[in-house]
């Protein structure tokens, strides 16, 4: 009987793990975009509860963090932009984590907005859901 | 194939993205708003959404208390007091209770329909330390 090599059969595995992940992450960022637009009202008032920007730069960062989730997810299954897509993912859930991790620090009663709605945040489960979603697109991403 | 390309056309769909929302989707009223605004407002009615304590220790002149305790005996003095086009500001203790937030949502909701409804940020205690470093605060 023929063997098969742990590498090989490693690569076989992530051939499969990859693209799952790439279609999680897409899910979540494209959904969670979609949510942001329908209710832009509700987008700024999640951006200005963090308390991190000036007044004046509310509106402009509701109106781009959408957008950023929405092509960035989309762009993770076009063969040529897809390594800077995952930077950019990689970075908007640092930035993520940084604010609310900020936030908590300073026991804001925050609106998370992750999703387009009005529910008070859940620190710990925010944490570690970015913490998760960072993991997944680990996973995502192909060994050089 | 620069590496930077990539990123170039990623940020300009994401800035064409916006750029076509802002044009298509007026910065939204009712919004979180800052004490010196507030007071500028033509008329506000002021809704205070701390709990009754709160109110007696201290609140804006001819503030209404609203908040989910007493809702259904205030929202009528509420809805008696306001008139269309008149702002609405709510706010509570801090930048810290998100009550002001959830009263604000309910009375620009299906069942009331209320606009605009202002969220004061930082609430009273924002309102106090503005009064505290001398800004001008002209209480209505």
């Amino acid at each position: 009987m023929k063997r098969v090599q742990p590498g090989i059969r490693r690569e076989k595995w992530m051939g499969f793990v990859r693209p799952l992940a790439r279609l999680v992450l897409t899910g979540v960022f494209v959904v969670a975009a979609i949510f942001k637009l329908v209710e832009m009202g509700e987008t700024q008032n999640a951006v200005e509860s963090y308390s991190l920007l000036p007044e004046w730069a509310v509106w402009p960062a509701a109106l781009f963090l959408p957008w950023v989730e929405f092509v960035a997810g989309i762009s993770l299954w076009v063969p040529w932009l897809r390594a800077a897509a995952q930077e950019m993912i990689a970075l908007l859930l640092v930035i993520f984590l940084g604010a609310i991790i900020a936030a908590w620090a300073r026991g804001l009663d925050i609106q998370c907005g992750c999703f387009g709605g009005t529910e008070t945040a859940n620190y710990p489960w925010l944490v570690a859901r970015d913490l998760g979603l960072l993991g997944l697109l680990s996973l995502s991403k192909k060994k050089k | 194939m620069k590496t930077w390309r990539p990123f170039l056309v990623l940020g300009m769909c994401a800035t064409l993205g916006a750029g076509t929302t802002a044009l298509l989707v007026p910065r939204p009223e009712g919004v979180n708003i800052l004490p010196e605004a507030a007071l500028r407002l033509p008329m506000p009615l002021w809704i205070d959404a701390r709990g009754e304590g709160d109110f007696s220790r201290g609140h804006v002149p001819g503030a209404l208390l609203l908040n989910e305790d007493n809702w259904s005996q205030a929202i009528v003095g509420v809805l008696e007091a306001w008139s269309p086009g008149r702002p609405i500001v709510v706010y509570c203790g801090s930048s810290k209770c998100s009550a002001s937030h959830a009263v604000a949502r309910r009375l620009r909701g299906e069942e009331y329909q209320l606009e605009p409804v202002h969220v004061l940020r930082g609430g009273w205690d924002a309102l106090e330390m503005s009064a505290r470093i001398g800004k001008e605060l002209k209480w209505p």
